[in-house]
């Protein structure tokens, strides 16, 4: 004896399997509606309900958290049905369904790109739908993460002592994301770590280093004076200062003794 | 208004805005209006420019609905600015499904795919669709050899629903042609054999383990090989002049090839243009070719770029930041069989790596992966250095070896190049939940888990349980065992592979609790053993980074109640009750290249440890000469130094074949003669390593010896003139040689399977003046091993020991010289 589901689901008549899929989508169970939608659309391609039923079909996709999936048919939707008063309800939710898959900062950040991708195209697309807040939100949101990843794996790199990568990985930060409100800490910390290494360098290697650790210390202190690393970064410029000059010395001692 | 005679065109010359007025579908039958007008996106009341983009996207949607065989929009009147289309269509019956008839049920999934090329289920049939699926069946079954296969299909309507056709394939496919003869014409300098022998999936049906079938692309391949092998040997000119196929009178193939060799060519002067960073001698060292070789074409592109061992030129730049390099050898003169060659070399700029970028890590956390990689921003580019990080990445263990990608995309205006690493992960956890039958003592129960990319900081996040917190790279493991009354253990231990700082520097903690009770209500005969342990890896810089060093503090209490086993002295006490401390140090230097954790293609793993308790009475902590008096109060803190030494080295010797060396060395000595060598820690040398795993929770190393059980071994038992029965002991010395041959049947992360023939010698001696490491106990022998994620290493040894006596030594009957071992969950040592 077969459940009234399976019953549905083998049946011929696509009329029947629509209704009842209808029916399972009202009641919530998006399962069971996407498995019976599945059944229909072939039937009812190029038919009225056709629209409906691949709107609803996407829908389902979302509610049981298959949001790859879901992306896929919603772009499908809006790509099928361009002409539908549904349609920028689609292109919205097929961007969104990807903000739904992009994770938390330290793992991959494609779903991330691709979401705000869909939302840019979501906003160029329909300049004034009252979704567009909510895209810039998000997009904001997701810009945010992925600059923060960024900024961790070059802080990494400065805990390993990997200075060069440390000051490479910063400087990206500041280009990539202009809009970033750690511009402050970012070149308080290149200032440092451009010190500390001038300060670990070979003797030769060690002017243009602690040069480069003047103009960041300079460049810091000219763009935040209020800032709560002002007397640190100042320290830093006075003993980069120091040093240089001290090097001068030596190089001009050791020259006048040879000649 | 259009004149009816005219087509009705739109002039493209001047594109102006209508509004549409209606919209009329001719030619539909089953489709209905209204659903075609939405979907061609037009509607009444709409601004459309005509010529523009809207027309046209619309036809394309309704062709996307695969249901029309010809759609047009055309104009049917304007006024003014409002214009009135029609739509026309053509609708077919559509396709609702196929069926094979002639076709193995097995084949029908690949066949599916064929057809799917062509027809999709819901959109229309043509003819053209069903001549084309037709023929890609054909195709199929050719390339599989069946070269007199037919196929033919037949449309027939279907019932069940309305419009819709149903197409039958059926497909004879005859049987498969073999190849009586290959042979081959114009070639002297090569034989026959030697040219079959190139050409793999062509063979002749009398050879033996090969298949004979015709395949059409591996021929062109195998032709291919033939002509690359006579490049190999100097003959640059060889070509396949024609080739035929025909049928014998049995109807096999005969295949005729006419080859043509040319002239043997050899190199005569190389040299080099436009080097500036390395001079021609050492270029022309690196390249390793002489005046007067077999100019052989293969040979100088490996030396040139892609030699296994990065011996080549290409490495010597590329690992330097030349990433830009480039060397294009010209032949600048060809004299009779003699050919000169040009080097011409661009080196171009140094380029620096500006992003290093990880993708696909959808578990495990990025810091995790960034801070094993070489490639690090702001250095100069080399690719020694990225197949380093690609070993270190896979070392992780949470990553899909054959798909691991690496892409190096360069911005030559900044000379700068990323690196981009894209990873799969893989499941990296273990369960164990089994059941087994533990002889005398019953069922045992043990559940474990083991997750190896564990996250601590994400145990109170709920968020991060899906459905454990992880990505951290911590390992935790849990495990629980019991057949209940008699044996109890539980085990666990935590993992941090690098604790913060500058240099990967791991922190392990872990404690166990075992217990073992074998008594009775009159007699007890008791045994438990707490340990908690904690200790400190770090990677070190100096001789290089793969040096590891190890330090470790392990405190661990015994409780023994009338225990007998395996707890003796030298001078041969049995140490039965009371309560022991054996709080020692571990320190232990290793250096590790193997690093594929499951089957090693190459490197080595070689480990020296140390584990030593303070010598209590050589610090005169417990000098009390009553305290030598009984064995209980000699050990009451038990004192010794613990040498451990483990070799391994994998080699490979050809093909996918791996050669295993291994030695393993094991040392347990006393500070103090008066006190005498520990009972505790010592080893157990024998068996398969596997059922005796529990005395491994009872202070003694279980190493195995296939081929020997450890009654086999002399030094494993004494008698006991009471009992008159053996009882066994532990040793303190033992040593173990290996030599193992690998072949891998699968190299599937989610199930490696590898055979294996080994030859073996290994014994155990009771004191250090009867060590002697060439007195060995000999074995040889077969065995398999899979390798599945979820449940470790499953597998069989099978060893025949030579060096036994023919005689039991308990019962006299005849010994048996082979043994039989299953290997579950883990590799013994």
């Amino acid at each position: 004896c077969r459940s009234e589901f399976e019953t549905i689901r083998t049946s011929t008549d696509p009329e029947l399997i629509l209704k009842k899929a209808d029916a399972y989508y009202d009641a919530d169970e998006y399962q069971r509606a996407q498995t019976l939608y599945e059944l229909v659309i072939a039937p009812y391609r190029g038919r009225a309900e056709a629209e409906q039923i691949a709107y609803r079909y996407a829908y389902t996709y979302y509610y049981t958290e298959q949001f790859v999936l879901a992306s896929y048919y919603f772009k499908n939707f809006a790509t099928t049905y361009g002409g539908s008063a549904l349609r920028e309800e689609a292109d919205f939710m097929s961007a969104y369904s990807n903000y739904e898959l992009s994770p938390i900062y330290r793992l991959d950040q494609s779903y991330s790109v691709k979401a705000i991708e869909g939302f840019e195209e979501f906003a160029n697309r329909y300049p004034n739908s009252e979704r567009v807040a909510e895209a810039n939100r998000l997009i904001d949101e997701m810009r945010a993460k992925m600059e923060l990843k960024d900024f961790e794996s070059a802080k990494l790199y400065m805990d390993i002592e990997r200075y060069e990568s440390a000051l490479t990985s910063f400087e990206n930060v500041l280009k990539e994301y202009p809009e970033t409100k750690r511009a402050e800490e970012i070149r308080y910390l290149m200032a440092k770590v451009q010190y500390e290494y001038a300060d670990r360098s070979f003797r030769l290697r060690k002017p243009e280093r602690l040069e480069a650790t003047i103009a960041l210390a300079n460049n810091f202190l000219a763009r935040f004076p209020n800032s709560q690393w002002q007397t640190e970064v100042t320290t830093i410029l006075s003993k980069s200062q120091k040093e240089l000059n001290d090097l001068a010395d030596v190089r001009y001692q050791s020259t006048s003794t040879g000649t | 208004q259009t004149d009816s005679l005219e087509l009705p065109v739109f002039d493209y010359s001047e594109p102006q805005e209508y509004e549409i007025g209606g919209i009329k579908i001719e030619g539909a039958f089953f489709a209905e209006e209204n659903a075609i007008i939405g979907v061609t996106g037009l509607s009444v009341g709409q601004e459309v420019r005509i010529p523009g983009p809207d027309i046209p996207r619309a036809i394309k949607n309704l062709w996307r609905l695969r249901l029309f065989t010809n759609v047009s929009i055309e104009e049917e009147k304007t006024i003014g600015d409002v214009i009135f289309l029609i739509v026309r269509v053509e609708e077919r019956p559509r396709f609702l499904k196929h069926t094979f008839t002639g076709a193995k049920q097995s084949r029908h999934d690949d066949l599916d795919e064929e057809v799917n090329k062509y027809i999709v289920r819901g959109g229309i049939v043509t003819e053209d669709a069903k001549v084309n699926a037709a023929e890609a069946i054909r195709g199929y079954y050719i390339e599989k050899g069946y070269l007199d296969a037919t196929v033919s299909v037949e449309e027939v309507q279907d019932t069940s629903r309305a419009n819709s056709v149903r197409l039958i394939f059926d497909i004879d496919r005859n049987d498969r042609v073999k190849i009586a003869d290959i042979n081959f014409s114009g070639n002297t300098a090569v034989k026959d054999k030697k040219l079959k022998k190139q050409m793999k999936e062509t063979n002749e049906k009398r050879k033996l383990l090969k298949g004979s079938k015709f395949q059409p692309t591996e021929f062109e391949n195998d032709k291919e090989a033939v002509v690359a092998y006579y490049n190999t040997l100097g003959y640059r000119d060889a070509r396949v002049l024609s080739d035929s196929i025909s049928r014998n009178a049995k109807g096999e193939l005969v295949i005729d090839i006419k080859l043509n060799e040319g002239n043997q060519y050899y190199f005569r002067d190389i040299s080099w243009r436009g080097n500036s960073i390395y001079d021609d001698a050492t270029l022309a060292q690196v390249l390793g070719i002489e005046k007067g070789d077999v100019y052989n074409e293969e040979e100088l592109q490996t030396r040139l770029s892609f030699s296994q061992d990065n011996a080549d030129v290409s490495s010597l730049y590329m690992d330097n930041g030349y990433l830009f390099f480039n060397v294009d050898p010209i032949e600048v003169a060809i004299e009779g069989d003699s050919i000169d060659l040009e080097m011409r070399i661009f080196e171009g700029p140094q380029a620096t790596i500006d992003k290093v970028v990880i993708n696909g890590n959808d578990r495990t956390h990025e810091h995790v992966i960034r801070r094993e990689v070489f490639t690090r921003p702001g250095q100069k580019f080399s690719r020694s250095d990225i197949i380093r990080s690609q070993r270190q990445i896979i070392g992780l263990g949470y990553f899909n070896q054959e798909t691991l990608g690496i892409e190096t995309p360069v911005n030559p205006d900044r000379g700068t190049v990323d690196i981009i690493y894209t990873v799969e992960e893989k499941p990296s956890d273990q369960l164990e939940l089994s059941a087994g039958w533990g002889g005398n003592r019953g069922v045992i129960g043990t559940l474990g888990v083991t997750f190896n990319n564990f996250s601590l900081r994400n145990l109170f996040n709920r968020e991060a349980w899906h459905p454990l917190p992880q990505g951290d790279g911590q390992r935790l493991s849990l495990r629980a065992q019991t057949n209940g009354r008699f044996y109890q253990s539980y085990n666990a231990s935590i993992t941090e592979p690098w604790l913060g700082g500058k240099r990967p520097t791991s922190l392990s903690v872990s404690a166990f609790y075992n217990k073992y009770d074998f008594g009775t209500s009159q007699l007890a005969r008791k045994l438990i053993i707490q340990q908690a342990s904690v200790s400190l890896g770090t990677r070190l810089r100096w001789p290089d980074d793969n040096f590891v060093f190890r330090t470790g503090l392990n405190l661990q209490t015994l409780t023994l109640d009338n225990w007998s086993e395996l707890f003796t002295t030298d001078e041969n006490e049995v140490v039965r009750t009371g309560n022991y401390n054996n709080f020692s140090f571990q320190f232990s230097l290793s250096r590790n290249t193997a690093t594929d954790p499951i089957f090693p293609k190459q490197g080595s793993n070689i480990e020296l440890s140390l584990q030593a308790t303070p010598p209590y009475r050589s610090l005169g902590i417990r000098n009390n000469p009553e305290n030598l008096e009984t064995v209980e109060e000699r050990f009451r803190y038990v004192e010794y130094h613990k040498w451990r030494f483990n070799a391994e080295w994998y080699t490979p010797v050809v093909g996918k074949l791996v050669l295993k060396t291994q030695a393993k060395l094991g040392y347990v000595g006393s500070y103090d003669d008066a006190v005498g060598v520990s009972p505790f820690e010592r080893f157990q040398l024998g068996g398969d390593g596997v059922n005796n795993q529990q005395f491994a929770f009872a202070g003694v190393d279980i190493i195995s010896l296939r081929g020997y059980e450890i009654e086999d071994l002399a030094n494993n038992f004494v008698f006991d003139p009471v009992t008159r029965s053996n009882r066994k002991i532990a040793t303190p010395i033992f040593s173990k040689y290996t030599v193992e041959l690998r072949y891998p049947l699968s190299l599937n992360p989610s199930s490696t399977i590898f055979v294996l023939a080994f030859a073996q010698g290994g014994n155990a001696w009771r004191t250090a003046r009867d060590f002697n490491p060439f007195d060995l106990k000999r074995s040889v022998g077969l065995g398999a091993r899979v390798f599945l994620p979820m449940f470790g290493t499953l597998g069989f040894d099978w060893g025949y020991g030579f060096d036994k006596s023919r005689l039991d030594p308990q019962t006299g009957d005849d010994n048996k010289l082979s043994t039989f071992n299953i290997i579950l969950g883990f590799e013994p040592e």
